[in-house]
Protein backbone atom coordinates (compact mmCIF):
# COMPACT_ATOMS: atom_id res chain seq x y z
CA UNK A 1 0.00 0.00 0.00
CA UNK A 2 1.64 3.54 -1.13
CA UNK A 3 -0.43 6.99 -0.61
CA UNK A 4 0.11 8.72 -3.98
CA UNK A 5 -1.74 11.42 -6.43
CA UNK A 6 -2.96 9.75 -9.37
CA UNK A 7 -4.74 11.67 -12.38
CA UNK A 8 -6.88 10.46 -14.86
CA UNK A 9 -10.57 10.00 -16.07
CA UNK A 10 -13.32 8.20 -14.45
CA UNK A 11 -15.70 5.80 -15.79
CA UNK A 12 -17.42 2.52 -15.18
CA UNK A 13 -15.51 -0.94 -16.20
CA UNK A 14 -16.21 -4.63 -14.96
CA UNK A 15 -13.73 -5.78 -12.75
CA UNK A 16 -12.30 -9.03 -10.99
CA UNK A 17 -14.00 -11.00 -13.79
CA UNK A 18 -14.89 -14.07 -13.26
CA UNK A 19 -14.34 -14.09 -9.40
CA UNK A 20 -16.13 -14.13 -6.24
CA UNK A 21 -15.68 -10.08 -6.39
CA UNK A 22 -16.53 -9.24 -10.23
CA UNK A 23 -18.17 -6.41 -10.03
CA UNK A 24 -18.96 -3.43 -12.29
CA UNK A 25 -16.94 -0.45 -10.65
CA UNK A 26 -15.93 3.02 -10.99
CA UNK A 27 -12.34 3.26 -12.03
CA UNK A 28 -9.81 5.82 -12.84
CA UNK A 29 -8.05 5.61 -15.92
CA UNK A 30 -4.97 7.35 -15.83
CA UNK A 31 -2.76 9.16 -18.82
CA UNK A 32 -0.48 6.41 -19.08
CA UNK A 33 -3.42 3.50 -19.71
CA UNK A 34 -3.38 2.34 -15.51
CA UNK A 35 -6.89 1.78 -14.64
CA UNK A 36 -7.76 1.59 -10.81
CA UNK A 37 -10.68 0.71 -9.32
CA UNK A 38 -11.99 3.84 -7.29
CA UNK A 39 -13.34 3.46 -3.43
CA UNK A 40 -13.80 6.67 -1.21
CA UNK A 41 -12.46 6.43 2.22
CA UNK A 42 -14.53 4.76 4.59
CA UNK A 43 -17.05 4.12 1.48
CA UNK A 44 -17.94 0.96 0.49
CA UNK A 45 -16.58 -0.75 -2.34
CA UNK A 46 -20.03 -1.81 -3.91
CA UNK A 47 -22.49 0.13 -4.80
CA UNK A 48 -21.38 4.07 -4.06
CA UNK A 49 -23.78 6.28 -5.58
CA UNK A 50 -21.34 9.10 -4.33
CA UNK A 51 -18.56 7.27 -7.06
CA UNK A 52 -21.43 7.56 -9.52
CA UNK A 53 -21.53 10.94 -9.46
CA UNK A 54 -17.77 11.44 -10.54
CA UNK A 55 -17.86 9.07 -13.71
CA UNK A 56 -17.24 11.33 -16.96
CA UNK A 57 -15.03 13.53 -15.00
CA UNK A 58 -11.70 14.37 -15.30
CA UNK A 59 -9.37 14.13 -11.62
CA UNK A 60 -6.74 14.54 -9.23
CA UNK A 61 -6.56 12.05 -6.64
CA UNK A 62 -4.68 11.66 -3.30
CA UNK A 63 -4.91 8.31 -1.29
CA UNK A 64 -3.88 5.32 -0.91
CA UNK A 65 -2.94 2.43 -3.31
CA UNK A 66 -3.32 -0.85 -2.47
CA UNK A 67 -3.05 -3.14 -6.15
CA UNK A 68 -5.15 -1.70 -8.40
CA UNK A 69 -7.84 -0.70 -5.92
CA UNK A 70 -7.16 3.34 -4.85
CA UNK A 71 -8.50 4.83 -1.82
CA UNK A 72 -9.42 8.46 -2.17
CA UNK A 73 -9.04 10.64 0.38
CA UNK A 74 -9.00 13.92 -1.51
CA UNK A 75 -9.93 14.67 -4.91
CA UNK A 76 -10.21 18.02 -7.32
CA UNK A 77 -12.23 18.13 -10.34
CA UNK A 78 -10.06 18.98 -13.52
CA UNK A 79 -12.71 18.14 -16.13
CA UNK A 80 -13.52 21.66 -17.33
CA UNK A 81 -9.42 23.15 -16.63
CA UNK A 82 -7.45 23.28 -20.00
CA UNK A 83 -4.26 20.32 -20.15
CA UNK A 84 -1.92 22.90 -19.08
CA UNK A 85 -3.68 23.80 -15.59
CA UNK A 86 -5.11 20.08 -15.18
CA UNK B 1 16.82 -28.52 23.97
CA UNK B 2 14.36 -31.84 23.68
CA UNK B 3 15.57 -34.81 21.82
CA UNK B 4 12.99 -34.05 19.64
CA UNK B 5 10.78 -31.18 18.24
CA UNK B 6 6.70 -31.46 17.95
CA UNK B 7 6.47 -27.46 17.01
CA UNK B 8 8.52 -24.76 15.68
CA UNK B 9 7.25 -21.33 16.42
CA UNK B 10 9.39 -18.89 13.20
CA UNK B 11 9.62 -15.49 14.54
CA UNK B 12 11.42 -12.49 13.96
CA UNK B 13 12.89 -10.62 17.14
CA UNK B 14 13.90 -7.79 15.20
CA UNK B 15 10.93 -7.15 13.58
CA UNK B 16 8.65 -7.83 16.64
CA UNK B 17 10.65 -5.47 18.64
CA UNK B 18 10.12 -2.89 15.56
CA UNK B 19 6.72 -3.76 15.39
CA UNK B 20 5.63 -3.47 19.10
CA UNK B 21 8.61 -1.54 21.48
CA UNK B 22 11.04 -4.16 23.38
CA UNK B 23 8.48 -3.55 26.15
CA UNK B 24 5.68 -5.37 24.06
CA UNK B 25 7.69 -7.55 22.10
CA UNK B 26 9.19 -8.61 25.58
CA UNK B 27 5.38 -9.16 26.66
CA UNK B 28 4.76 -11.70 23.37
CA UNK B 29 8.00 -13.40 24.80
CA UNK B 30 5.86 -14.41 27.89
CA UNK B 31 3.03 -15.21 26.32
CA UNK B 32 5.23 -17.66 24.04
CA UNK B 33 6.73 -18.92 27.05
CA UNK B 34 3.25 -20.05 28.20
CA UNK B 35 2.46 -21.24 25.21
CA UNK B 36 5.22 -23.28 25.21
CA UNK B 37 4.41 -24.54 29.14
CA UNK B 38 1.22 -25.34 27.69
CA UNK B 39 2.15 -27.30 24.79
CA UNK B 40 4.46 -29.35 26.90
CA UNK B 41 1.85 -30.24 29.63
CA UNK B 42 -0.10 -31.63 26.46
CA UNK B 43 2.75 -33.76 25.56
CA UNK B 44 4.31 -30.73 22.71
CA UNK B 45 7.98 -29.95 22.78
CA UNK B 46 7.69 -26.47 21.33
CA UNK B 47 10.43 -24.07 20.32
CA UNK B 48 11.20 -20.43 18.79
CA UNK B 49 13.32 -20.02 15.88
CA UNK B 50 14.06 -16.29 15.68
CA UNK B 51 15.06 -16.58 11.63
CA UNK B 52 17.02 -13.01 11.98
CA UNK B 53 19.18 -13.89 14.57
CA UNK B 54 23.12 -15.35 13.41
CA UNK B 55 23.60 -17.49 16.54
CA UNK B 56 20.33 -18.88 16.23
CA UNK B 57 20.52 -19.95 12.25
CA UNK B 58 23.83 -21.42 12.50
CA UNK B 59 23.22 -25.09 13.57
CA UNK B 60 20.52 -25.28 10.60
CA UNK B 61 23.48 -24.03 8.30
CA UNK B 62 22.01 -21.39 6.56
CA UNK B 63 21.96 -17.35 7.14
CA UNK B 64 19.58 -15.59 8.92
CA UNK B 65 16.98 -12.94 7.21
CA UNK B 66 18.30 -9.68 6.02
CA UNK B 67 15.16 -8.22 7.18
CA UNK B 68 11.54 -9.20 7.81
CA UNK B 69 10.87 -9.04 3.88
CA UNK B 70 13.13 -11.60 3.18
CA UNK B 71 11.27 -13.48 1.34
CA UNK B 72 13.70 -15.64 0.03
CA UNK B 73 15.93 -16.06 3.65
CA UNK B 74 12.57 -16.72 5.09
CA UNK B 75 11.32 -19.53 3.01
CA UNK B 76 15.33 -21.15 2.99
CA UNK B 77 15.31 -20.62 7.07
CA UNK B 78 11.68 -22.89 7.30
CA UNK B 79 13.00 -25.28 5.14
CA UNK B 80 16.50 -25.68 6.89
CA UNK B 81 14.88 -25.77 10.18
CA UNK B 82 12.16 -28.44 9.11
CA UNK B 83 15.05 -30.27 7.52
CA UNK B 84 16.88 -30.69 10.81
CA UNK B 85 13.92 -30.57 13.24
CA UNK B 86 11.16 -32.52 11.66
CA UNK B 87 8.48 -30.82 13.39
CA UNK B 88 4.95 -31.96 13.46
CA UNK B 89 4.19 -27.94 13.06
CA UNK B 90 5.41 -25.30 11.86
CA UNK B 91 3.96 -21.91 13.44
CA UNK B 92 4.50 -18.73 11.48
CA UNK B 93 4.58 -16.11 14.15
CA UNK B 94 2.83 -12.88 13.48
CA UNK B 95 1.93 -10.76 10.43
CA UNK B 96 3.66 -10.42 7.08
CA UNK B 97 5.26 -7.65 7.82
CA UNK B 98 7.03 -10.06 10.62
CA UNK B 99 7.48 -13.66 8.75
CA UNK B 100 6.41 -12.64 5.41
CA UNK B 101 3.99 -14.09 2.57
CA UNK B 102 5.65 -15.13 -0.32
CA UNK B 103 4.96 -13.32 -3.16
CA UNK B 104 3.77 -15.75 -5.74
CA UNK B 105 3.36 -14.57 -9.72
CA UNK B 106 0.58 -13.70 -11.03
CA UNK B 107 -1.03 -17.21 -12.33
CA UNK B 108 -0.59 -17.64 -16.06
CA UNK B 109 -3.70 -18.19 -17.98
CA UNK B 110 -5.76 -15.67 -15.73
CA UNK B 111 -6.58 -12.37 -16.84
CA UNK B 112 -7.37 -10.11 -13.82
CA UNK B 113 -6.76 -7.38 -11.51
CA UNK B 114 -3.85 -9.43 -8.70
CA UNK B 115 -0.59 -8.88 -9.68
CA UNK B 116 0.53 -11.14 -7.20
CA UNK B 117 -0.45 -13.83 -4.74
CA UNK B 118 0.89 -13.55 -0.93
CA UNK B 119 1.17 -16.88 -0.15
CA UNK B 120 2.22 -19.08 3.11
CA UNK B 121 1.79 -22.37 0.63
CA UNK B 122 5.28 -22.48 0.15
CA UNK B 123 6.08 -22.97 4.26
CA UNK B 124 4.14 -26.14 3.28
CA UNK B 125 6.10 -27.53 0.78
CA UNK B 126 9.73 -28.71 0.94
CA UNK B 127 10.15 -27.55 -2.89
CA UNK B 128 12.91 -25.27 -3.06
CA UNK B 129 12.17 -21.30 -3.43
CA UNK B 130 10.12 -20.21 -6.69
CA UNK B 131 7.67 -17.46 -7.31
CA UNK B 132 5.65 -19.77 -9.13
CA UNK B 133 2.50 -21.47 -7.33
CA UNK B 134 3.20 -25.06 -9.27
CA UNK B 135 6.03 -25.38 -8.31
CA UNK B 136 4.43 -25.78 -4.58
CA UNK B 137 2.17 -28.67 -4.93
CA UNK B 138 3.86 -31.57 -3.00
CA UNK B 139 2.60 -29.92 0.25
CA UNK B 140 3.51 -32.16 3.36
CA UNK B 141 3.84 -29.81 6.39
CA UNK B 142 1.58 -28.65 8.97
CA UNK B 143 1.76 -25.00 8.95
CA UNK B 144 -0.29 -22.07 10.25
CA UNK B 145 0.21 -18.71 11.48
CA UNK B 146 -0.65 -16.50 13.98
CA UNK B 147 -1.54 -13.41 12.62
CA UNK B 148 -1.62 -9.90 13.20
CA UNK B 149 -2.48 -7.33 11.19
CA UNK B 150 0.41 -5.01 9.50
CA UNK B 151 1.67 -2.36 11.07
CA UNK B 152 -0.28 -2.95 14.38
CA UNK B 153 1.52 -1.21 17.07
CA UNK B 154 0.07 -2.60 20.25
CA UNK B 155 1.00 -6.34 21.39
CA UNK B 156 -2.56 -7.05 23.24
CA UNK B 157 -4.16 -9.34 19.68
CA UNK B 158 -0.91 -11.10 19.32
CA UNK B 159 -0.68 -11.86 22.92
CA UNK B 160 -4.38 -12.96 23.29
CA UNK B 161 -4.42 -14.76 20.33
CA UNK B 162 -1.16 -16.92 21.84
CA UNK B 163 -3.45 -17.10 25.29
CA UNK B 164 -5.76 -18.74 23.48
CA UNK B 165 -4.23 -20.77 21.56
CA UNK B 166 -2.28 -22.28 24.88
CA UNK B 167 -5.78 -22.17 26.56
CA UNK B 168 -8.34 -23.70 24.51
CA UNK B 169 -8.99 -27.59 25.16
CA UNK B 170 -10.59 -29.46 22.73
CA UNK B 171 -15.20 -29.76 22.58
CA UNK B 172 -17.49 -32.49 21.78
CA UNK B 173 -17.98 -32.37 18.17
CA UNK B 174 -21.59 -31.57 18.51
CA UNK B 175 -20.53 -28.02 19.73
CA UNK B 176 -18.91 -27.71 16.29
CA UNK B 177 -22.08 -28.83 14.55
CA UNK B 178 -24.50 -26.10 15.28
CA UNK B 179 -23.17 -23.80 12.42
CA UNK B 180 -23.40 -19.85 11.28
CA UNK B 181 -23.65 -19.58 7.63
CA UNK B 182 -23.92 -16.74 5.36
CA UNK B 183 -24.18 -16.27 1.51
CA UNK B 184 -24.42 -13.14 -1.03
CA UNK B 185 -27.83 -14.23 -2.00
CA UNK B 186 -26.50 -14.81 -5.61
CA UNK B 187 -24.40 -17.89 -4.45
CA UNK B 188 -26.83 -19.18 -2.11
CA UNK B 189 -27.25 -22.81 -3.98
CA UNK B 190 -23.79 -23.21 -3.97
CA UNK B 191 -23.09 -22.41 -0.27
CA UNK B 192 -26.07 -25.16 0.72
CA UNK B 193 -24.36 -27.50 -1.10
CA UNK B 194 -21.30 -26.60 1.18
CA UNK B 195 -23.29 -26.63 3.92
CA UNK B 196 -24.85 -29.91 2.81
CA UNK B 197 -21.45 -31.18 2.41
CA UNK B 198 -20.04 -30.24 6.12
CA UNK B 199 -23.27 -30.15 8.60
CA UNK B 200 -25.62 -32.66 6.55
CA UNK B 201 -27.88 -29.63 6.27
CA UNK B 202 -28.02 -25.83 5.07
CA UNK B 203 -31.03 -24.67 7.42
CA UNK B 204 -29.51 -22.44 8.90
CA UNK B 205 -28.04 -20.64 5.94
CA UNK B 206 -28.96 -16.91 6.02
CA UNK B 207 -28.94 -15.15 3.32
CA UNK B 208 -27.42 -12.04 2.43
CA UNK B 209 -29.62 -9.27 1.46
CA UNK B 210 -31.19 -9.13 3.98
CA UNK B 211 -28.77 -10.76 6.34
CA UNK B 212 -26.96 -8.73 7.67
CA UNK B 213 -25.98 -6.81 11.56
CA UNK B 214 -27.32 -7.18 14.01
CA UNK B 215 -29.77 -9.26 13.06
CA UNK B 216 -27.08 -11.91 12.45
CA UNK B 217 -25.21 -10.67 16.16
CA UNK B 218 -27.15 -13.62 17.88
CA UNK B 219 -25.76 -15.96 15.63
CA UNK B 220 -22.34 -15.32 15.31
CA UNK B 221 -21.99 -17.00 19.05
CA UNK B 222 -21.80 -20.48 17.34
CA UNK B 223 -18.79 -22.24 16.87
CA UNK B 224 -18.57 -22.99 13.16
CA UNK B 225 -18.51 -20.17 10.67
CA UNK B 226 -19.22 -20.86 7.11
CA UNK B 227 -19.00 -17.30 4.71
CA UNK B 228 -19.55 -17.46 1.06
CA UNK B 229 -20.14 -13.11 0.66
CA UNK B 230 -17.68 -10.45 -1.26
CA UNK B 231 -14.75 -9.24 -0.07
CA UNK B 232 -12.32 -6.07 -1.20
CA UNK B 233 -8.41 -5.34 -0.63
CA UNK B 234 -8.08 -3.33 2.23
CA UNK B 235 -12.04 -3.61 3.36
CA UNK B 236 -12.95 -4.24 6.84
CA UNK B 237 -16.53 -5.49 5.70
CA UNK B 238 -18.14 -8.31 3.57
CA UNK B 239 -21.26 -7.99 1.24
CA UNK B 240 -24.29 -9.49 -0.23
CA UNK B 241 -25.74 -9.55 -3.33
CA UNK B 242 -29.06 -9.18 -5.40
CA UNK B 243 -29.37 -8.87 -8.48
CA UNK B 244 -26.81 -5.59 -9.48
CA UNK B 245 -26.56 -4.81 -5.55
CA UNK B 246 -24.06 -6.16 -3.09
CA UNK B 247 -25.12 -4.23 0.19
CA UNK B 248 -23.16 -4.37 3.56
CA UNK B 249 -23.86 -7.39 5.15
CA UNK B 250 -20.67 -7.77 7.60
CA UNK B 251 -18.78 -5.28 9.58
CA UNK B 252 -15.56 -6.29 11.90
CA UNK B 253 -16.44 -3.90 14.51
CA UNK B 254 -19.66 -5.78 14.58
CA UNK B 255 -18.08 -9.03 14.85
CA UNK B 256 -16.18 -8.42 17.51
CA UNK B 257 -18.25 -8.56 20.50
CA UNK B 258 -20.14 -11.43 19.41
CA UNK B 259 -17.16 -14.06 18.79
CA UNK B 260 -17.42 -16.92 20.84
CA UNK B 261 -13.81 -18.27 22.31
CA UNK B 262 -13.16 -21.72 20.37
CA UNK B 263 -14.69 -20.50 17.15
CA UNK B 264 -13.70 -21.78 13.61
CA UNK B 265 -14.10 -19.55 10.64
CA UNK B 266 -13.83 -20.46 6.62
CA UNK B 267 -14.37 -17.27 3.95
CA UNK B 268 -14.79 -18.34 1.14
CA UNK B 269 -14.81 -14.15 0.69
CA UNK B 270 -12.33 -12.58 -2.27
CA UNK B 271 -9.18 -11.30 0.54
CA UNK B 272 -10.96 -12.66 3.57
CA UNK B 273 -7.55 -13.43 5.24
CA UNK B 274 -5.99 -10.24 3.79
CA UNK B 275 -3.96 -9.28 6.87
CA UNK B 276 -3.75 -5.70 5.67
CA UNK B 277 -2.88 -2.18 7.07
CA UNK B 278 -5.62 -1.04 8.69
CA UNK B 279 -4.07 2.44 10.31
CA UNK B 280 -2.93 3.35 6.94
CA UNK B 281 -5.74 2.25 5.36
CA UNK B 282 -8.08 4.10 8.49
CA UNK B 283 -10.20 1.27 8.33
CA UNK B 284 -10.74 -1.15 11.27
CA UNK B 285 -9.18 -4.47 11.65
CA UNK B 286 -9.49 -6.83 8.61
CA UNK B 287 -12.40 -9.14 9.56
CA UNK B 288 -10.09 -11.79 10.05
CA UNK B 289 -8.21 -10.43 12.46
CA UNK B 290 -12.12 -9.64 14.44
CA UNK B 291 -12.62 -12.63 14.45
CA UNK B 292 -8.81 -13.90 15.80
CA UNK B 293 -8.28 -10.94 18.04
CA UNK B 294 -12.08 -11.63 19.74
CA UNK B 295 -12.19 -15.73 20.43
CA UNK B 296 -11.86 -17.30 17.10
CA UNK B 297 -8.91 -20.41 17.31
CA UNK B 298 -8.77 -20.58 13.13
CA UNK B 299 -9.61 -19.05 10.32
CA UNK B 300 -9.15 -20.32 6.65
CA UNK B 301 -9.07 -17.79 4.16
CA UNK B 302 -7.85 -16.43 0.95
CA UNK B 303 -5.25 -13.37 0.48
CA UNK B 304 -6.50 -12.22 -2.78
CA UNK B 305 -9.26 -12.66 -5.75
CA UNK B 306 -11.29 -15.59 -4.99
CA UNK B 307 -13.06 -18.06 -7.86
CA UNK B 308 -15.93 -20.03 -7.39
CA UNK B 309 -19.27 -20.82 -8.98
CA UNK B 310 -22.69 -19.50 -8.35
CA UNK B 311 -24.87 -22.96 -8.43
CA UNK B 312 -22.58 -25.46 -7.60
CA UNK B 313 -19.25 -26.76 -5.87
CA UNK B 314 -15.76 -25.60 -7.14
CA UNK B 315 -12.51 -23.55 -5.99
CA UNK B 316 -13.13 -21.45 -2.88
CA UNK B 317 -16.22 -23.59 -2.20
CA UNK B 318 -13.96 -27.03 -1.86
CA UNK B 319 -10.92 -25.62 0.03
CA UNK B 320 -12.71 -24.29 2.50
CA UNK B 321 -15.46 -27.17 3.09
CA UNK B 322 -12.98 -29.41 3.18
CA UNK B 323 -11.12 -27.80 5.78
CA UNK B 324 -14.36 -28.14 8.20
CA UNK B 325 -15.17 -31.50 7.38
CA UNK B 326 -11.75 -32.34 8.65
CA UNK B 327 -12.08 -30.04 11.59
CA UNK B 328 -15.10 -31.94 12.54
CA UNK B 329 -13.67 -35.29 12.70
CA UNK B 330 -11.67 -34.08 15.14
CA UNK B 331 -8.17 -33.67 13.32
CA UNK B 332 -5.92 -30.29 14.41
CA UNK B 333 -6.07 -26.84 12.29
CA UNK B 334 -3.41 -27.38 10.69
CA UNK B 335 -3.79 -30.89 9.76
CA UNK B 336 -7.52 -30.24 8.53
CA UNK B 337 -5.83 -28.06 6.39
CA UNK B 338 -3.29 -29.74 4.69
CA UNK B 339 -5.83 -32.59 4.03
CA UNK B 340 -8.30 -30.30 2.67
CA UNK B 341 -4.85 -29.03 0.35
CA UNK B 342 -4.23 -32.57 -0.71
CA UNK B 343 -8.25 -33.08 -1.10
CA UNK B 344 -8.37 -30.17 -3.51
CA UNK B 345 -4.90 -30.86 -5.37
CA UNK B 346 -5.86 -34.81 -5.87
CA UNK B 347 -9.23 -33.75 -7.02
CA UNK B 348 -8.98 -31.00 -8.97
CA UNK B 349 -7.01 -30.19 -12.34
CA UNK B 350 -4.43 -27.87 -11.04
CA UNK B 351 -3.66 -26.97 -14.89
CA UNK B 352 -6.58 -24.82 -14.12
CA UNK B 353 -5.56 -21.43 -13.56
CA UNK B 354 -8.44 -20.84 -11.02
CA UNK B 355 -7.76 -23.86 -9.39
CA UNK B 356 -4.40 -23.54 -9.09
CA UNK B 357 -5.05 -20.01 -7.85
CA UNK B 358 -7.37 -21.31 -5.20
CA UNK B 359 -3.77 -23.68 -3.43
CA UNK B 360 -2.04 -20.52 -3.37
CA UNK B 361 -4.23 -18.09 -1.91
CA UNK B 362 -5.44 -19.96 0.92
CA UNK B 363 -4.15 -19.93 4.13
CA UNK B 364 -4.45 -21.24 7.94
CA UNK B 365 -4.89 -18.55 10.47
CA UNK B 366 -4.38 -19.91 14.26
CA UNK B 367 -2.32 -22.53 15.59
CA UNK B 368 -1.83 -25.46 13.74
CA UNK B 369 -1.87 -27.93 16.65
CA UNK B 370 -4.92 -26.86 18.14
CA UNK B 371 -7.43 -29.33 18.11
CA UNK B 372 -11.28 -27.48 18.03
CA UNK B 373 -13.08 -30.65 18.51
CA UNK B 374 -12.21 -34.46 20.00
CA UNK B 375 -12.32 -36.82 17.17
CA UNK B 376 -15.73 -39.04 17.35
CA UNK B 377 -14.87 -43.36 17.09
CA UNK B 378 -15.74 -44.48 13.76
CA UNK B 379 -16.63 -48.16 13.65
CA UNK B 380 -12.99 -48.62 12.36
CA UNK B 381 -11.80 -47.54 15.80
CA UNK B 382 -10.75 -50.12 17.34
CA UNK B 383 -12.04 -51.08 20.66
CA UNK B 384 -9.26 -51.41 23.51
CA UNK B 385 -9.25 -52.61 27.06
CA UNK B 386 -8.16 -49.35 29.42
CA UNK B 387 -4.88 -51.15 29.88
CA UNK B 388 -4.46 -50.97 26.29
CA UNK B 389 -5.50 -48.06 26.01
CA UNK B 390 -2.63 -46.43 28.24
CA UNK B 391 0.07 -48.34 25.84
CA UNK B 392 -0.94 -45.96 23.29
CA UNK B 393 1.58 -43.40 22.95
CA UNK B 394 -0.56 -39.98 21.61
CA UNK B 395 3.50 -38.66 19.94
CA UNK B 396 3.50 -41.47 17.79
CA UNK B 397 0.11 -41.38 17.07
CA UNK B 398 0.83 -37.78 15.86
CA UNK B 399 4.01 -39.12 14.21
CA UNK B 400 1.98 -41.86 12.12
CA UNK B 401 -0.01 -39.24 10.67
CA UNK B 402 2.33 -36.91 10.05
CA UNK B 403 3.96 -40.04 7.96
CA UNK B 404 1.13 -40.56 6.28
CA UNK B 405 0.89 -37.18 5.20
CA UNK B 406 4.18 -36.69 3.73
CA UNK B 407 3.60 -39.70 1.58
CA UNK B 408 -0.03 -38.33 0.83
CA UNK B 409 1.35 -35.29 -0.09
CA UNK B 410 4.40 -36.25 -2.10
CA UNK B 411 1.47 -38.72 -3.98
CA UNK B 412 -0.86 -36.56 -4.94
CA UNK B 413 1.39 -33.61 -6.35
CA UNK B 414 3.22 -36.79 -8.57
CA UNK B 415 -0.45 -37.87 -9.84
CA UNK B 416 -1.74 -34.10 -10.22
CA UNK B 417 -1.28 -31.84 -13.19
CA UNK B 418 0.00 -28.63 -13.23
CA UNK B 419 0.65 -25.72 -15.94
CA UNK B 420 2.67 -25.22 -18.59
CA UNK B 421 3.07 -22.95 -21.32
CA UNK B 422 -0.15 -20.51 -22.18
CA UNK B 423 -0.96 -20.09 -25.90
CA UNK B 424 -3.35 -18.33 -27.87
CA UNK B 425 -5.43 -21.57 -29.18
CA UNK B 426 -6.19 -21.29 -33.38
CA UNK B 427 -6.38 -25.00 -33.54
CA UNK B 428 -9.59 -27.37 -34.24
CA UNK B 429 -9.70 -28.06 -30.52
CA UNK B 430 -9.94 -24.27 -29.97
CA UNK B 431 -12.47 -23.26 -32.50
CA UNK B 432 -15.04 -26.01 -30.69
CA UNK B 433 -14.46 -24.08 -27.35
CA UNK B 434 -14.87 -21.14 -28.76
CA UNK B 435 -18.56 -22.27 -30.22
CA UNK B 436 -19.03 -23.43 -27.04
CA UNK B 437 -18.74 -20.34 -25.33
CA UNK B 438 -21.06 -18.90 -28.34
CA UNK B 439 -23.22 -21.43 -27.49
CA UNK B 440 -23.32 -20.33 -24.14
CA UNK B 441 -23.69 -16.74 -25.14
CA UNK B 442 -20.36 -15.37 -25.00
CA UNK B 443 -19.44 -12.88 -27.61
CA UNK B 444 -15.77 -13.39 -26.70
CA UNK B 445 -13.81 -15.59 -29.05
CA UNK B 446 -9.93 -15.66 -27.91
CA UNK B 447 -9.12 -18.82 -25.92
CA UNK B 448 -6.09 -19.03 -24.03
CA UNK B 449 -5.29 -22.70 -24.34
CA UNK B 450 -3.04 -23.77 -20.96
CA UNK B 451 -1.03 -27.32 -21.71
CA UNK B 452 -1.21 -29.47 -18.64
CA UNK B 453 2.24 -30.88 -17.79
CA UNK B 454 1.94 -33.97 -15.40
CA UNK B 455 3.62 -34.47 -11.92
CA UNK B 456 5.53 -37.47 -12.13
CA UNK B 457 3.53 -40.51 -12.18
CA UNK B 458 0.59 -38.24 -14.03
CA UNK B 459 2.93 -37.38 -16.91
CA UNK B 460 4.76 -40.97 -16.80
CA UNK B 461 0.50 -42.17 -17.23
CA UNK B 462 0.49 -39.39 -20.00
CA UNK B 463 2.85 -40.64 -22.03
CA UNK B 464 2.02 -44.37 -21.89
CA UNK B 465 -1.52 -43.36 -23.08
CA UNK B 466 -0.05 -41.37 -25.39
CA UNK B 467 -2.34 -38.63 -24.64
CA UNK B 468 -2.22 -34.62 -23.56
CA UNK B 469 -4.24 -32.52 -21.54
CA UNK B 470 -5.04 -29.11 -21.91
CA UNK B 471 -7.08 -26.29 -20.66
CA UNK B 472 -9.02 -24.16 -22.52
CA UNK B 473 -9.85 -20.40 -21.05
CA UNK B 474 -12.52 -17.92 -22.16
CA UNK B 475 -12.91 -14.55 -20.19
CA UNK B 476 -14.93 -11.94 -21.74
CA UNK B 477 -14.94 -8.17 -20.21
CA UNK B 478 -17.70 -6.19 -21.71
CA UNK B 479 -17.86 -3.53 -20.78
CA UNK B 480 -20.91 -1.07 -20.31
CA UNK B 481 -22.77 0.59 -22.80
CA UNK B 482 -23.58 3.33 -21.00
CA UNK B 483 -25.13 4.94 -17.68
CA UNK B 484 -27.51 2.18 -16.15
CA UNK B 485 -26.22 -0.68 -18.37
CA UNK B 486 -24.58 -3.73 -16.81
CA UNK B 487 -21.78 -5.03 -18.84
CA UNK B 488 -22.30 -9.06 -19.30
CA UNK B 489 -19.08 -10.91 -18.16
CA UNK B 490 -18.58 -14.47 -18.22
CA UNK B 491 -15.71 -16.83 -17.58
CA UNK B 492 -15.45 -20.50 -19.19
CA UNK B 493 -13.12 -23.32 -18.45
CA UNK B 494 -13.38 -26.33 -20.98
CA UNK B 495 -10.55 -29.24 -20.09
CA UNK B 496 -9.21 -30.93 -23.17
CA UNK B 497 -8.06 -34.50 -23.33
CA UNK B 498 -6.16 -34.94 -26.92
CA UNK B 499 -8.57 -33.21 -29.08
CA UNK B 500 -11.52 -34.12 -26.79
CA UNK B 501 -13.44 -31.94 -24.44
CA UNK B 502 -14.13 -33.78 -21.08
CA UNK B 503 -15.13 -31.35 -18.86
CA UNK B 504 -16.61 -27.82 -19.41
CA UNK B 505 -16.78 -25.02 -16.62
CA UNK B 506 -18.47 -21.71 -16.35
CA UNK B 507 -18.10 -19.31 -13.03
CA UNK B 508 -21.12 -17.57 -12.93
CA UNK B 509 -20.89 -14.01 -12.46
CA UNK B 510 -20.11 -12.86 -8.95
Amino acid sequence: MHERTVIGNVSRARVHTGSKSEHDAVVLITDDGRQYVLRREGGPAFDDPALDQLVGLSLVVEGLETGNTFIMRKWQDTTDCGDDEA
Amino acid sequence: MPATIDKVIIANRAALRGKYRPAGATRIEKALAGLIAADAAKGLATRIVYIDEAAQMRPFGVPPVTGPADEKGAKGAVDAIDEKLTPDYVVLLDGPDVVPHITLNAIAGLVEDDEKVPSDLPYASDAPWSQDAHDFLTVTRVVGRLPAAAAETSPDTIVAIIDRAASHAPSPPADYRDYFSISAEVWQESTKLSLKAVFGESDALAVAPPARHPAIDGDLTRLSHFINCHGATADDRFYGQHGQRKPIAMKSLAIAPNVREGAVVAAECCYGAQLFDYAMAHANPPICMSYMANGAIGYVGSTTIAYGPADSNSEADLITQYFMQQVLKGASLGRAFLEARHQFIRGQVMASPTNLKTIAQFLLLGDPSVQPCIAEPTHTTPKLTEADAKLIDPKGQRRARRLALQSEGAAVAATASRPGKVVAGRDQVSRRVANLAKGHGFEARKVAMVEARGGEILHAAMARLEVDRKVAVVMERREADGAGQTPSIKLLVAHIIGKDIVRIEKLERR
